[in-house]
Formats: structure tokens, sequence, C-alpha cells
């Protein structure tokens, strides 16, 4: 046994107390009484580490209370109230290391439950496996349809294409109507659409009645062509 | 021209490369990759038509699956095979080591504008190495390598322990020079386990006492290498993986050790948290670690569990680690030396390995400690960064003259001869213990060899004895090539040996007319024929 080291070690321990940091003393106090016992780690049964971990807590516990309470000029009274809390403290901690071997036990009841759910996990794994394996069957079919799926996508993309060139052609047609209306007169602009209708269709009477006229004045004029004609043929009847 | 100082640690999967900075005292660390890390991956890509596309580092980690890439990794293992012995592949380990040592230096001087006669260069070696029949020789290859790229070995490159380049940082950089007492330095990498006992004496220097571990051997060793390889071993088996894809050196296999690799170094924390409970809990409480995420197209993720880790390591390392660690105590013993001392003793865990909470686990229980123990002899400044970067960062001052190393040297080394009575007998001639700098003068034994004995030629056997008991060296006819004019019929011989500035054993024979050849003990076992090595059984002195 290494005396210079566990000597080392308790001094630590004391600065760390001193130095109110109680969960490091506790740790170190952990260590040294396993340390001491020189049990090796792989071997520890579980409830003796259980045991040293409730003793070392409240060991901290104890020392906590003791260092909040203590002054110097405390009476003896005091101290054996104190000496009275850290006996039952000491047996309060022979109750938690019953309730520890009880936890222990539980967990080792757990411990086997989980061998169990492990061996149900590694058959799932099994059943993810052959899911797998169907589902590698299932590929060269799907690649197929995703080649049919690129080829309708091919023949969607030529419309789209021929579509859009339509579109451009309409919209030609459509700046160029909106650069007309864009140009019309501002008295156009001013009236309102019925009255351009009604203007339009008046405008529309006027000619029809300009071309019927026009066409009375042309049918007369061929007339008297034709008339001066006839008469050329045969000069006497002038 | 003021010289560059440089320190190299080449590691079996990381390397490290520093320089120290004359003006500022500091050292730099070279990162030549992209990636921000202080070390790099030991691994070189060839591209099998493009000769100028040749890759080192995390770059050549990028082409490790790649079918037109020709990739090789953890070549420091079979350094000790020579250029001649490939294995089968296109390049031998030396080639590979060759090349990625000739690409690091050539982006480091295109980087800071140096040509490498203007290096001072320290590369870190294992110290086992000289302790191993089958890697005696892997010195002198790496020393030839240098030689091949243009670099003087005899001046400006130099081989230290990358144990003791370890102990050199960490006296230096940790303690600032305010540690004087023991160390054991234990560097567990990739490759090689290595275990040394040094001194750090009062004047600032150290004092090199002892060595021991294990180099391991082909292509993964006993270290952190064989420990990936042992626990994707057991993921693939138990996530049902197909045994005969998912075997040690096909691609799928190497992937998945990659990716665990990669998860294993970034969760380190969360690694030695489930560990500790796994121990703690004696076992019963088994969490994940982390999980494995193979990259594109697999995207599949495992769990490894803190079970995983702990019985790899039990299979692979534990043994190894445990026997080197009773081996150096035992020593320790036999030298007086205090492990229980807590203000002149230290345990140095070094190397990418040692981050492992297993590894510590280990080695703080066979020394009397714990998880948790406030222990001085395990300094807690010694954090994972420092641990994988300490090597090269050592033999960086090691190469600016910042701290003096003096080996003892260890290994026995001279020749069987026969008495009066024609017993046979042992004359050591290097003694153990002694420093190494006593021996850079050769030490003549005053016996001569005639060249005849009997009318039949001269034979030698030599003997060299790492403390495991002498090996014999059976020489033969391989003497006569080696001795200076050996066709002068009454020619006599005198045998001396030194070490040389790599602490290496050198055979020296000298004739009548005082003419020498000087070759290396370790060359005479690996490269001249008919010398039977033999392991003798019984105690080798008279």
């Amino acid at each position: 046994m290494n005396i210079a080291l566990i000597e080392h070690n308790i001094r630590q321990l004391e600065q760390k107390a001193q130095q109110g940091d109680g969960e490091e003393a506790a740790r170190l106090a952990l260590a040294l009484a396993r340390l001491i016992l020189q049990t090796p780690s792989p071997a520890q049964p579980r409830n003796l580490y259980g045991a040293y971990a409730g003793v070392a807590s409240t060991l901290r516990q104890c020392y906590d209370t003791l260092l909040e309470n203590y002054s110097p000029t405390s009476d003896i009274e005091q101290m054996l109230g104190k000496i009275q809390e850290v006996n039952a403290c000491i047996e309060e901690c022979g109750k938690e290391r019953e309730a520890v071997a009880r936890a222990n036990k539980e967990l080792l009841d757990g411990q086997k439950a989980l061998e169990k759910q492990k061996a149900e996990l590694e058959a799932l794994k099994d059943n993810v496996a052959k899911l797998t394996a169907v589902k590698e069957k299932e590929i060269p079919e799907l690649r197929r349809e995703i080649d049919r799926q690129k080829e309708k996508l091919k023949s969607l993309e030529e419309e789209c294409a021929a579509a859009l060139e339509e579109k451009e052609r309409w919209k030609a047609v459509f700046d160029e109507n909106n650069r007309l209306i864009i140009n019309l007169p501002d008295s156009v602009m001013d009236q309102d659409a019925d009255a351009i209708i009604a203007e339009a269709k008046e405008y529309a009477l006027r000619a029809r009645q300009a071309d019927e006229e026009g066409d009375q004045w042309l049918r007369r004029v061929i007339g008297a062509i034709m008339a001066g004609k006839e008469r050329m043929k045969d000069p006497l009847q002038t | 021209m003021r010289m560059i100082r440089v320190g190299f640690d080449l590691g079996t999967t990381y390397s490290a490369f520093c320089v120290y900075d004359d003006n500022s005292k500091n050292v730099d660390y070279f990162k030549f990759d992209t990636c921000a890390r202080e070390f790099f991956p030991t691994i070189i890509a060839y591209h099998r038509e493009d000769r100028a596309r040749c890759y080192v580092g995390e770059a050549a980690r990028r082409y490790r699956f790649s079918p037109q890439y020709d990739v090789y990794d953890t070549f420091k293992l079979r350094l000790g095979d020579g250029a001649c012995e490939n294995g089968g592949r296109i390049r031998s380990p030396f080639e590979a080591a060759r090349d990625f040592v000739g690409q690091v230096l050539k982006k480091f001087s295109e980087n800071r504008g140096v040509s490498l006669e203007d290096m001072i260069l320290v590369q870190t070696v294992p110290d086992i190495w000289k302790n191993e029949i089958h890697n005696k020789i892997a010195l002198e290859h790496l020393a030839q390598i240098y030689e091949d790229l243009g670099m003087d070995t005899s001046s400006r490159v130099s081989f230290e322990s990358e144990p003791v380049s370890a102990a050199v940082y960490y006296l230096n950089e940790i303690c600032q020079g305010n540690y004087h007492g023991h160390i054991v330095v234990v560097d567990y990498g990739g490759g090689t386990l290595d275990l040394t006992l040094c001194r750090a004496e009062k004047n600032g220097s150290i004092s090199v006492l002892y060595s021991c571990g294990n180099g391991g051997r082909g292509q993964t060793g006993c270290a952190g290498n064989a420990f990936d390889q042992a626990v994707t071993m057991r993921l693939a088996s138990r996530n049902g993986m197909d045994a005969a894809i998912y075997v040690p050196g096909k691609p799928a296999f190497d992937a998945l050790q990659s990716a665990f690799e990669d998860c294993k170094i970034a969760s380190t924390e969360s690694t030695r948290a489930a560990l500790e409970n796994y121990y703690e809990s004696g076992g019963l409480d088994d969490p994940v670690a982390f999980s494995v995420m193979m990259p594109p197209p697999v995207y599949e993720e495992y769990d490894v569990y803190a079970s995983d880790i702990a019985l790899a390591f039990e299979s692979v390392n534990h043994q190894a680690l445990r026997e080197s660690v009773m081996e150096m105590q035992k020593k320790c013993g036999e030298m007086d030396v205090d492990m229980e001392g807590i203000d002149d003793f230290r345990v140095l865990l070094v190397g990418g390995f040692s981050n492992l909470y297993c590894v510590e686990n280990c080695v703080r229980e066979l020394f009397g400690s714990m998880a948790g123990i406030d222990d001085p002899r395990f300094d807690g400044r010694m954090n994972r960064e420092s641990r994988s970067t300490a090597i090269a960062h050592g033999a960086c001052l090691i190469a600016a003259g910042i701290t003096p190393v003096a080996y003892i040297n260890q290994t026995e080394v001279g020749f069987f001869a026969r008495n009066l009575h024609g017993q046979e007998i042992a004359v050591p001639v290097l003694h153990r213990g002694k420093a190494v700098k006593e021996y850079a003068q050769p030490q003549y034994c005053p016996y001569t060899l005639a060249r005849t004995f009997q009318d039949m030629p001269v034979s030698l056997d030599l003997f060299f004895d790492d403390g495991m008991g002498p090996v014999r060296v059976r020489m033969d006819k391989a003497f006569g090539s080696i001795c200076p004019n050996f066709d002068k019929e009454d020619n006599r011989y005198q045998i001396g040996f030194s070490i040389d500035r790599h602490r290496i054993p050198q055979l020296h024979i000298r004739d009548a007319g005082g003419e020498e050849n000087v070759i290396s003990l370790y060359q005479t076992i690996a490269r001249l024929p008919a010398i039977i090595i033999q392991e003798e059984l019984k105690e080798g002195q008279p």
C-alpha cells in the first residue's frame, strides 16, 4: 500500500473540504476508500460500489452540517446534539445501504429484461434486413417506371416549348395593340366606351351610306360611259 | 546561413513535424495539410499511372480505397525488412517510408524556403527496436533513407528514442525544468509499445537507464492498430456482416476500420465516461461509447459498446502492456528506484493510444493507483493533445540542444573464444550499464586471431545480450569476407567493438598492418550469408 499516496490524497481531501468543495471531497473520499480496499475495478461487485457511494454521500452531508454549525465557542451540549445527528445519519446510511441492495436487485432484473429486449431487437433487425432484400428486387421495376416518366417529361417539355413560342407570338400581338392603344389621341382616351362605339357605329353608317352613294355615282358614271360607248358605235344616233 | 532545427516523429499511424523558432524560443508544428491538426496520417498514395501524383498525410488518406492509387500505411512496422522485401506489392515498406519522409521534407523545405543542407534534424525511433532481433536493422534502414534523400547522417541527422523525446518535452514544457527524479515513459502508439526508464538530472540532462516493450511485427503490431482491427472485427460479426467480405485487408473491412478509427479519436471523452461506468459496475452497465458512421454511399451507423472496447483491449493489448510494465517494475526494483515516491517518480503516458481509458487504467492499477485518485506520479498536465505531440516536440528541443541526453549501454557485446583447456568462454567487450559515449572509440581485445588454424580458415562467433541471455552470431566463411587482406597468408587480426552516434554497435577488424574494416553488428546479421543466429539457452558466462 502506497502510504505516501494515501496521505497525499487525505491532505487533498481536507483541503477541498476546507474550501467548501464538498462534492470533490466526497469524490476523493470514495476513490480513497476504493484504493485502500484495492478491489480490482472490473471485478468489483455493483452493490459494494453502491454502498461506497452511499457512505460517501452521507459523509458529505454530515460534513456539510458540521461545517455550518461549527463555532469555536460551542458547548459540549451542542456538540453532543450534533453527535446524535451524526448517529442518526449513520443509521440512515444503513437504511440507504439496504435500499441500494434492493435497487441493485431490481437493476439485475432490469438487466435480464433488457437482454430479452435486445434479442427481440436482433429479430427485428433480421426482419429489416429481409425487407431491404425485398426492396432491392423492386428497384429494377422502379427504374423502368422512372425511365417512362422521364420520356413523358421530355414530351411535356417539348409541348411546353411550343406553348411558350405561341405565347411569345401572342405577346408580340398584345404588345402591338398596347402600343396602338397608347398612341391613340387623348380625345379618344377621354371618351367613354359607349360614346366611342356609338361614334364608330355612326362612322360605319356614314361610311356605308358613302359607299352606297359612291356606288350609285359609279353606276351612273358607268352607265354614262356605257351610253357613250354605244353612241360611239353608232355615230348616227348623235 | 542559420541552421533550422526540426524534430520529426515518424509514427506508425500518425506523424508530427516540429520546427524550433530561434527568435521566440518556441516550437511550431508544421501543418502542411489544410487540416489544422498538429499531426498527420502516416500514409502515402501513389497514382498508378501518373508519377507526379503522389500524396502524403490527409491527402493520401482520401485515396485509401481508390483503385487508381497504390496506398501504403503502417510501413514503419516493417522497416526491418529492407528495400528488397515488398511482400508482393509494387513497393517495399522501405521504399514507401523513404518516399513518405522525402515528401514531408520537400513540403517543409518548400513551405519555409529552406534547403535540406540547412537543417539539423532529430528523427525519433522506438527504443524497443534495438531490443528485438527483427527490428535491430530498422534504424540502419532509416539512416539509409536519409542518405538516399541526400542528408548527411553523420552530422545533420540524429536518431533519438521516442520515449526519451517525450520525457524531454515533459521536463521542459510541462515542468519548466523543475523536476528531478525518475520517469517511466509508457509510449503506446499505433504500432509499438515502448517503455523507458530515465532519470532527470539536476544539471538539466536526461540519462536513459533501461527500456523494454513490444515492437510489433507485420501489419498490425500489438498497439492501437491491432486494437482498432479487433474492435472492427467485433462490429462486423455482431452486425451480421458478410464474413467473406469483412476480412482485414479487404476494402470493405478497411473502410469500416477507418471509420471506426475516426470516430474513436473524436469520441475520447464519451468513451472514457462509458468505460468508467462499465468498469465500476463490473460490466453490468454497458453503455454505448460512440457510434461509427459509415461514409456515403453506405450511410450505416453502428453502435460501439463499452464492452466492445474493453474486451478488444483485453484480448489484444492487455497482456503485452501488463508484461512490459511488470518487466519495467522488476528492473526499477533491481535499480532501487522508489516507485511509490510521489515527489521523485513519474509515469508518463504518451502516444495516441495511451488516451484510451483502458490503457491508463491498466498502468495505474499496476502502479497501485486508480482513476479518481489525485496521484502526482501521473501528472494530469499531460493532456490528450500533449500525449499525441510530445515526441515530435521533445525531438525538436533535442535538436535545438536544450536538453542533453546521455544513454546507458544496455547491450553486452563480445565474442566467444577457447581458453587453454579448450573450453569456450564468452569474452564481453562492451559492457551493460556503461555510458554509451565511453564506447565512441573502438575497444580492441588484446588477443589476436591467426588467418588460419590447423590449415582451416579461422572463423569467429560473436554474441550480443540485451539482458535476455546471449545470442550467438556464427560467422563461418563470412568472417573472411569482412577481414582486410584476408588473402595474405600470415595475416593476424584484432577484434574490437564500438557504438556509433546512432547507438548502433560496430564491429572493427584490424589486421597486422593496421588496416581496419568496420561493419555494423546488425548488418552482419541481416546482410552477410552463412550466419547463424542461435539463442543460447544456458548462461553464456564461463
